[in-house]
C-alpha cells in the first residue's frame, strides 16, 4: 500500500510514456545490429562484426574519442603529464573474443594516478563503437590522453565517466566496474547501457596494489582462481560476464591504502591478495580462505588520534559578503590570502562551517562535523582564494547557533590528518532577515 | 537464486513501468522521511519525493551500479532536488512537470500517511544529540550512506564516525527507555 497511491500512478504512466517514446524512435533508427544481423543472414560471417573483424585486425579506426575540454593544469585533477601514459601489458580476452581488455597508467600535473581501461588494438587504448557508443559505427575509437575526466570520480559522483580512477602515487588501488559497456565506452559516449542485453555488459575488476603484490585469488562461477599481478606495479585486470551475484565496492572502494596494506573489501570480488613482505610471501584476506596471512596492517598511532583533535591556527583575515534578496540571507563570498601554495592534489584549502556540538559532555574531545567546501585548484601563496557558501545561516544546519554561523579557511594535506585553521570568522545574521527560505525572519 | 537488496533495487531500475512503480514503493517511506526530517512539512516531503522519483525516472539510463547501489542513487538526487529547492526558494518541479506529472492533491488522509513515518519520540531524541553525532547518524542509519562515504564527506576517519553513531545511538536508547 502507498502512501501516495497518486504519484506511484502517474509515476508508472510516465514510464510507460517514456518506454513507448523509446520504442517510436529505436524504429525510426536503423541500427547497426540489425544491418550487421541482414548481413549474417545473408551468408556474411559477420555475427558481431565489430569483433569478428577485430580479432583479424581489420577493425577500421575511427576517430579518437573527443578530448574533455574541461581539464585544467591547475584544477581537480590537472592535465595529463606528456610522456606520462604506459599501456600497461595486460591483455585481457573479452568472453566473446575481439579486441583485448587492456588498461594505462596516466600520470597528471597535479600529480595523480590515473588508470583507465579499454580496448586495445595494435598497442593503443580505446573504445568500441557498438551498441550506442559512437552510432554504432563499428569502428575502433582511439582514447587520447585528454578524455580523461576533469575531475576525480571518487569527488564528483555517480554521474562520471568511470572507465578512469585516479589517486595518488603510492596509494593501492581497487576498483571494479559492474555492467561495463562491451564497448568500453562510458558516460556520454554510450547509449543507456542500462537498457543493453546482459550479454553487451561485463563486470570488470582492476586494481593497482603496489610492488609488493604478487597475486589476486577471486571466485568464478563456483571456481577459486589466482591471477599473478603485473610485476613492478601490482596491477591486475579481470573481465567477466556481467552478473549480479558479486557486488561492486563503491566509488573504486578505498584507494587511500598504502601499498602493502591493501586487502579484499567485504563486498568485493577479490578474494584474497597474495604479497610478498619482508621476503616471505603472505596473503591479505579473510581468516578461512588465508592460510599465511600478512601482519595485521598498523592502525592509527595514538599520536596520529591525538592529533585528530590538534589543530594549527594562523588567526588570518577571513572577508565575507553576505547577499541578502528581499530580505533573505542566499549567500556569502568568501575570501582569505592564502599562507601555502597548491601546487598539487596532495594539499587544498577548503571553507568549513563547522556545526558545534549544542551539548558538548565535559571530558569528551569535541567531534567535527559540519559543511565543508573543497577549494579543487592550484594556488600561489599569496594569492587571494575565494568561495561562495550557500545559505550561512541555514537554520536546519545550525540549530544551536541562532542567527549565528562560525566559517574557518582549512588547509590540509590529504596524507595528514592534521589540519591548519588559516582563519575563522563568526557572523551575525542581519536583524530581520531570514536565514532559509522557510525560515522566519530574526528578532 | 537469492538476490540481495541493491541487486533487485539495480534490476528494478533496469526494468520497464511497472518496475519502476515497485522500486517506487520499495522506497516511498525512506524518501518520504528523508524529507520530513528535513523539512518538517508533508506536503514539502510529497512533492521533492515526486520531483526526485521523476528525475530518477528521466537519468536512469545513468544510474552505473558499479559506482553504488540503487538507493544511494535515489539519495543523491534527493539531496541535489531538496539542495536546489532551498537555494531556489522553492520546490523544484522541472523534471515532474516535463514527464507530464500532475501536482499532487494531498488530502488530510495522505498527509496523516505521510505524518506518521515521523517517529515523534525518536526523531526528538534523535534531535537531542549533539550534532556531530546526529549528523552521523542521519548520514549512516536513516541515509544508510557508507562509513567510508561519510568519513569522506565529514573529513574525518572511519573510526570516528563510527564511534559517533555508536555513541549516538547508545544516548537515543537510553533516551527512548527513558520515556518508556
Amino acid at each position: 500500500m502507498s502512501r501516495l497511491p497518486e504519484l506511484h500512478q502517474q509515476l508508472v504512466r510516465a514510464a510507460r510514456d517514456q518506454e513507448a517514446q523509446e520504442r517510436e524512435l529505436a524504429r525510426l533508427r536503423i541500427p547497426a545490429r540489425r544491418l550487421l544481423l541482414a548481413l549474417s543472414f545473408m551468408g556474411v560471417v559477420l555475427a558481431s562484426a565489430t569483433i569478428a573483424l577485430a580479432t583479424s585486425g581489420l577493425i577500421p579506426i575511427g576517430s579518437p574519442v573527443p578530448p574533455n575540454h574541461r581539464l585544467r593544469a591547475g584544477v581537480g585533477l590537472g592535465l595529463p603529464e606528456p610522456g606520462s601514459s604506459r599501456l600497461l601489458p595486460l591483455r585481457v580476452s573479452d568472453p566473446e573474443g575481439g579486441l583485448p581488455w587492456g588498461m594505462r597508467i596516466i600520470r597528471t600535473s597535479r600529480e595523480e594516478v590515473c588508470l583507465q581501461v579499454g580496448r586495445v588494438r595494435n598497442s593503443e587504448l580505446g573504445v568500441l563503437g557498438v551498441d550506442g557508443a559512437f552510432k554504432d559505427d563499428g569502428e575502433f575509437h582511439p582514447l587520447p590522453l585528454d578524455s580523461l575526466p576533469a575531475h576525480p570520480p571518487e569527488i564528483v559522483g555517480f554521474f562520471v565517466d568511470a572507465t578512469t580512477s585516479c589517486f595518488l602515487p603510492g596509494q593501492a588501488f581497487v576498483g571494479s566496474r559492474i555492467a561495463m559497456h562491451v564497448s568500453a565506452a562510458e558516460g556520454s559516449l554510450a547509449e543507456r547501457p542500462q537498457t543493453s542485453p546482459r550479454r553487451d555488459l561485463r563486470n570488470v575488476y582492476f586494481g593497482l596494489l603496489g610492488p609488493q603484490a604478487v597475486s589476486v585469488a577471486y571466485e568464478q562461477e563456483g571456481t577459486q582462481r589466482t591471477q599473478a599481478v603485473l610485476p613492478g606495479t601490482g596491477t591486475y585486470l579481470i573481465v567477466q560476464p556481467f552478473s549480479t551475484e558479486s557486488s561492486a565496492p563503491s566509488l573504486g572502494g578505498g584507494g587511500s591504502t598504502t601499498f602493502g596494506q591493501m586487502g579484499p573489501g567485504r563486498r568485493e570480488l577479490l578474494t584474497s591478495i597474495t604479497y610478498r613482505l619482508h621476503g616471505r610471501l603472505c596473503e591479505r584476506g579473510p581468516a578461512n580462505v588465508t592460510a599465511h596471512p600478512c601482519p595485521p596492517s598498523p592502525g592509527p598511532s595514538h599520536r596520529e588520534l591525538t592529533q585528530l583533535h590538534e589543530r594549527r591556527r594562523l588567526h588570518m583575515p577571513l572577508h565575507v559578503h553576505l547577499q541578502i534578496d528581499n530580505g533573505l540571507v542566499t549567500g556569502a563570498d568568501v575570501s582569505f590570502r592564502a599562507p601555502y601554495a597548491i601546487d598539487s592534489a596532495r594539499h587544498y584549502y577548503s571553507v568549513f562551517l563547522p556545526e558545534p556540538e549544542c551539548h558538548p559532555r565535559p571530558g569528551i574531545p569535541p567531534m567535527e562535523a559540519g559543511d565543508s567546501i573543497a577549494i579543487d585548484h592550484d594556488v600561489s601563496s599569496g594569492q587571494v582564494v575565494s568561495t561562495h557558501i550557500v545559505y550561512p545561516f541555514l537554520p536546519l544546519r545550525r540549530q544551536c547557533m541562532k542567527g549565528r554561523t562560525t566559517i574557518e579557511a582549512v588547509y590540509q594535506e590529504v596524507d595528514g590528518p592534521q589540519r591548519t585553521i588559516v582563519g575563522k570568522i563568526t557572523l551575525r545574521q542581519p536583524p530581520g532577515t531570514r536565514g532559509g527560505p522557510h525560515a522566519k525572519p530574526l528578532r | 537464486m537469492h538476490l540481495t537488496d541493491d541487486e533487485q533495487d539495480a534490476g528494478l531500475l533496469a526494468g520497464g513501468p511497472e518496475e519502476f512503480g515497485r522500486l517506487y514503493l520499495r522506497h516511498e517511506d525512506a524518501m518520504l522521511g528523508y524529507f520530513l526530517r528535513r523539512t518538517r512539512s508533508a506536503e514539502l516531503a510529497a512533492d521533492l519525493t515526486a520531483e526526485t522519483f521523476a528525475q530518477a525516472l528521466q537519468g536512469r539510463g545513468s544510474f552505473d551500479p558499479s559506482l553504488g547501489s540503487a538507493r544511494g542513487w535515489l539519495f543523491g538526487i534527493a539531496k541535489h532536488v531538496l539542495s536546489e529547492s532551498v537555494r531556489r526558494g522553492r520546490v523544484q518541479d522541472s523534471v515532474r512537470r516535463r514527464l507530464g506529472l500532475e501536482r499532487l492533491e494531498l488530502d488530510d488522509d495522505a498527509l496523516a500517511r505521510i505524518d506518521q513515518l515521523t517517529g515523534a519520540q525518536a526523531s526528538a531524541a534523535l534531535e537531542d544529540l549533539p550534532e556531530s553525532q546526529r549528523t552521523a547518524i542521519e548520514g549512516r542509519v536513516l541515509d544508510e550512506e557508507g562509513y567510508d562515504e561519510l568519513a569522506a564527506r565529514l573529513r574525518c576517519s572511519n573510526s570516528v564516525i563510527r564511534q559517533r553513531v555508536s555513541r549516538g545511538l547508545r544516548m537515543m536508547h537510553d533516551r527512548l527507555a527513558g520515556l518508556a
